[in-house]
């Protein structure tokens, strides 16, 4: 067949192209073995490739690591550091007819069942009241603590009415058997100055909504009672999260009686649920998948020759992570994984060869009228996913380097080693799909429509970084979490205060300015300052303690006196209070609050902080995240060595970061393809006619994803970019069948590249978990609007526009 | 202070169940006394009676006097209560409980594992109610003051003893439960404690083990 000369898509490098092809072809068609045994042994190297990586989980790949989103990637860091993200909380409800010490007995049972290694510690209420001495303890470190509030409160002890009905106490606990032990304490603070200190270590517990006068975690209604369980299980555990689970629901069964509620929440219900969620999906999508092509095959190739056509792209898997490997220090198991599903894209090639070439009596021709537009079409999908290089996500970027050897790879085997394998003389070609000449009006009208309505809801398009929407939660997980924050407050999901110092005193004074800052604002903060203030600020509190004492003790002195008397307390009842306030009083530190077995509430608010210094500590604070103002953001962005993250600022910045990659990648993409079509065509309006699936694909899938409320995200933002590399692809084959210059199966071709690619990302719309669906629905508009848009509206318009 | 609390509760409930504990003999004690109070505690099952306490406090221009009831059924329950001036007391059940005061209109349950001055309580207590020798033995030092009625003295072994210096414990002519109570503390305060109206192996009600309400 003669081909119109000035519609060809090249020049001399085309010609060129060919030429080297069809020697290949021709030198191999003569030495086939030696090309058999060749490809084997490529497919052997990458086989032992694949097995040979070492492949990390690592989550943080699909975080930004440039100089501008490094704020993210860091909060991440942060975040991993939370109290409570490795915690098992598990909320018992008594419903109606349970009594109060039913429940009790039951959370004590519980927690003396849950025993390690599995379990490695239980807290059924705040560790600070287990031991006896804390009350002299804390009116000790008093002095050190008390604000002016506090002196507030203590003036209104001052009160004669007050001081009576306290010392009326003292003397009817004296009776009590507990007033055996207490005589001694009460003589020393009669006016049970302690509990103001108790004040700030209640501050400590975190559980907003607990009723902060039980000794145990109890709720307000003493309905709830909640059981704080540490393991050494990581969250992401799968085996060892399992067995976790399984041993606390039987203690549940075993410990907790009927008419009791247990509630579990932990991230490792998070793992299990999305591990067996993909496994439910795994299950689902291949065998759908694997059905859908077998039909493809039978329907469409029905050849063991076009095994080959799977077979080829499937084996440039283990050297396109090798290359990946070279590349980057690590290879993440994510992107190998995701780039296996890109792999689909380079059946493309080795389709339009096993079309094109099989059952031909002339397979040079073929082969000629092939290579061009082939070429053309990995050259832009190279280019395309070659824009991911500049993405902020290393993981993108490993992604990038994958795809572009897969490619590259995959086009020097559908170009050189499928030609060997399509099978001769063995079958008719097929009549062309369709007729361009015979597009019906009504087709076009109504693709035509849904553009339009497509673009009304572009603007509709969101960007969601939360990497939690990307995960499986099920509704009893759900629902969980929302009884956790209804009955003890928003403890999982805090905004976190990082306070930062080369030395313990460095970190105490950044994290006292934190504290200052929060309660100016009266917002409530689980802090370490109320019990451990910076020096500094200890210094100043004592002097306001003498300041106070200097001026009340006499009065106060009177009154114990005149009061007492009359309550039959004798003159030296109260001398050791006395000689306390005129004593010299000792700063507090870390080993004094240690010493009264705060260790385990301190630790859970104190880490190591490496990156400052050796000897650098970080103190955490939490906050609920609602009295986060924006006010309070910008006063804490002040304090040098503060650190705020709220997990939906968190997700907010991650969403930023990922609009501007994903904006960036399409325009880049966009703009590689477009001037690969402008060198390759030339033409106005062979570009534009090659651009137009990609257009309408891209068009429909943002118009449908924002009519339906769908979100881009981490993974099918990928999806565009494999939108932009297989549309163009249709756009060039189909083009290349409408001027006459390609094969006449280009239709059948795009047709089953396209049900391929449907089969294999399309059937992830059948995945319950969430990133396995984002991608199969992105995929699914995109791929369908771009093949109805080759198939139909690029020979229509390629027709009408001729006729004119 | 977990030591002299220690000692203080032991002492404080040891003395109020001591015929039904069994003695050593080489505490200074003749094995004749010992006979006396361990064939009198062997057949005590229940024992209910009023209390009068006396408090000698430095704390206070004049002693400090209260009234109460306690009851005790073997092997572990007790009901303490005060009921002059004040309303005050706990009851003990196994390993758990309930305690109230009269300006709380409920009371409170307690569990001896999360409640560690209870469960001191409860271990002294349980100790002597079965008749734990070894413990005994341990703790403390005893010798006879006067053999009718006996009156025995307890000095703790510890030396950090704190508050407590030793215990006086008075029983009845028929040897079969105590009388009356002194604790001595190291300051000089002390404590007597005078029981009335005891009564052996008399039938209690089951709520008073488990209710605050007597009725």
């Amino acid at each position: 067949m003669r081909l119109p000369r000035d519609y060809l898509p090249s020049g001399r490098a085309s010609k060129m192209l060919n030429s080297v092809i069809e020697a290949i072809y021709l030198f191999f068609n003569r030495r086939s073995r030696l090309l058999l045994t060749g490809y084997v042994c490529f497919a052997l190297l990458s086989v032992a490739c694949l097995a040979l990586i070492d492949q990390r989980e690592n989550i943080k790949s699909l975080l930004p690591d440039n100089s501008a989103d490094i704020q993210v990637r860091r909060n991440f860091d942060w975040l991993q550091k939370a109290p409570f993200a490795r915690k098992l909380l598990i909320d018992l409800h008594a419903v109606e007819g349970i009594s109060a010490i039913e429940l009790q007995q039951a959370a004590a049972a519980l927690s003396g069942s849950l025993q390690p290694p599995l379990f490695t510690q239980v807290l059924s209420g705040p560790p600070l009241e287990a031991q006896g001495q804390l009350f002299t303890t804390l009116l000790q470190a008093l002095p050190n603590l008390v604000t002016t509030h506090d002196l507030q409160l203590i003036e209104e002890r001052l009160r004669p009415e007050k001081i009576k009905q306290r010392l009326q106490r003292v003397r009817e606990q004296l009776l009590t058997p507990q007033g055996w032990w207490t005589k001694q304490s009460l003589r020393e603070d009669p006016l049970a100055l302690w509990q103001i200190a108790a004040g700030h270590l209640r501050q400590l517990n975190p559980m907003a909504q607990a009723d902060q006068q039980q000794r145990d975690f109890v709720s307000r209604d003493g309905r709830h009672r909640l059981v704080v369980v540490d393991t050494d299980i990581a969250i992401g555990d799968v085996i060892g999260g399992g067995k976790l689970i399984d041993q606390l629901q039987q203690m549940i069964a075993l410990h907790v009686p009927a008419g009791i509620q247990a509630t579990v929440v932990s991230g490792h219900q998070y793992t299990l649920a999305n591990a067996s969620t993909i496994q439910r999906d795994l299950r689902i999508v291949l065998g759908t998948a694997t059905l859908a092509i077998l039909l493809i095959f039978i329907l469409l190739l029905r050849s063991w020759h076009a095994l080959f056509v799977f077979l080829l792209p499937a084996s440039v898997l283990g050297v396109s992570a090798a290359a990946v490997a070279v590349v980057f220090p690590s290879v993440s198991g994510i992107t190998i994984g995701f780039g296996a599903v890109l792999l689909g894209i380079t059946v493309d090639f080795t389709l339009h060869v096993y079309f094109s070439l099989r059952g031909s009596s002339q397979p040079t021709m073929q082969l000629r009228r092939l290579t061009s537009p082939l070429i053309g079409g990995a050259l832009t999908s190279f280019l395309a996913f070659s824009v991911l290089l500049s993405s902020s996500l290393p993981g993108q970027r490993q992604l990038a380097v994958f795809s572009m050897t897969a490619i590259a790879t995959a086009t020097v085997l559908a170009l050189v080693v499928m030609p060997q394998l399509c099978g001769k003389g063995c079958a008719a070609s097929d009549p062309p799909l369709i007729c361009v000449k015979r597009v019906r009006l009504w087709i076009v009208v109504f693709w035509a429509a849904m553009m339009v309505l497509s673009a009304v809801a572009v603007p509709n398009l969101r960007f969601d970084g939360d990497m939690r929407s990307l995960g499986v939660s099920t509704p009893a997980l759900r629902d969980g979490e929302q009884l956790l924050q209804q009955v003890w407050g928003n403890m999982r999901s805090s905004a976190l205060l990082f306070a930062r110092g080369k030395t313990l005193d460095e970190a105490l004074t950044v994290n006292d300015t934190i504290y200052q800052q929060v309660q100016r604002q009266s917002s409530s903060i689980v802090s370490l300052a109320s019990i451990l203030p910076a020096p500094q600020r200890q210094q100043h509190n004592r002097e306001l303690w003498n300041q106070f004492w200097q001026q009340h003790q006499p009065t106060l002195a009177a009154h114990l006196l005149s009061i007492g008397a009359d309550l039959g307390f004798s003159s030296s009842a109260f001398h050791p209070f006395s000689r306390w306030l005129q004593q010299p009083i000792e700063p507090v530190g870390l080993h004094f609050w240690q010493q009264a077995s705060l260790t385990e509430v301190i630790s859970g608010l104190m880490m190591a902080d490496s990156e400052m210094t050796a000897d650098g500590v970080a103190l955490i604070s939490l906050m609920d995240e609602a009295d986060l103002t924006p006010q309070l953001q910008h006063s804490l962005a002040s304090v040098p060595n503060a650190i705020v993250i709220a997990p939906g600022g968190f997700s907010q910045q991650l969403s930023a970061a990922l609009a501007t990659d994903f904006s960036r990648f399409i325009v880049m993409s966009l703009g590689v393809v477009v001037m690969v079509l402008i060198v390759w065509y030339r033409r106005l309006r062979h570009i534009l006619l090659a651009l137009l699936p990609v257009a309408s694909g891209l068009l429909f899938m943002f118009g449908a994803m924002g009519w339906l409320g769908l979100s881009f995200n981490l993974f099918n933002v990928i999806a565009a970019i494999l939108i932009i590399g297989l549309g163009v692809d249709y756009g060039i084959f189909i083009l290349s069948r409408c001027d006459g210059s390609g094969c006449e199966q280009a239709q059948r071709a795009v047709l089953v590249s396209a049900l391929t690619t449907l089969a294999g990302f399309g059937s992830l719309v059948l995945a319950r978990h969430p990133a396995m669906y984002s991608i199969g629905i992105t995929v699914l508009f995109g791929i369908s609007a771009a093949v109805v848009t080759a198939l139909y509206i690029v020979p229509a318009v390629y027709q009408w526009t001729e006729s004119r | 202070m977990a030591t002299v609390k220690q000692f203080f509760l032991f002492s404080f409930f040891a003395v109020l169940f001591f015929p039904f504990g069994v003695m050593a003999a080489d505490d200074g004690l003749s094995d004749e006394l010992v006979r006396r109070i361990s064939s009198a505690a062997q057949h005590v099952e229940t024992l209910s009676s009023d209390f009068t306490q006396e408090k000698y406090l430095s704390m206070f221009e004049e002693k400090l006097v209260s009234t109460g009831q306690f009851y005790y059924q073997r092997p572990d329950r007790l009901r303490w209560e005060l009921l002059e001036p004040i309303g005050s007391g706990f009851v003990l059940n196994g390993d758990g409980g309930r305690r109230w005061h009269q300006r709380i209109p409920d009371s409170e349950p307690f569990k001896l594992d999360q409640d560690r001055a209870m469960a001191l309580i409860a271990e002294q207590l349980f100790a002597w109610a079965k008749a734990d020798l070894g413990w005994l033995q341990q703790n403390y030092q005893m010798t006879a003051v006067q053999q009718q009625p006996i009156q025995l003295r307890l000095i703790p072994r510890a030396a950090d003893a704190g508050f407590l210096s030793y215990l006086l414990i008075t029983f009845s002519a028929s040897d079969r439960y105590v009388s009356a109570v002194e604790i001595h503390e190291s300051d000089g305060d002390y404590t007597r404690i005078n029981f009335s109206n005891t009564q052996v192996n008399s039938e209690i009600a089951e709520r008073l083990f488990t209710e605050r309400s007597r009725i």
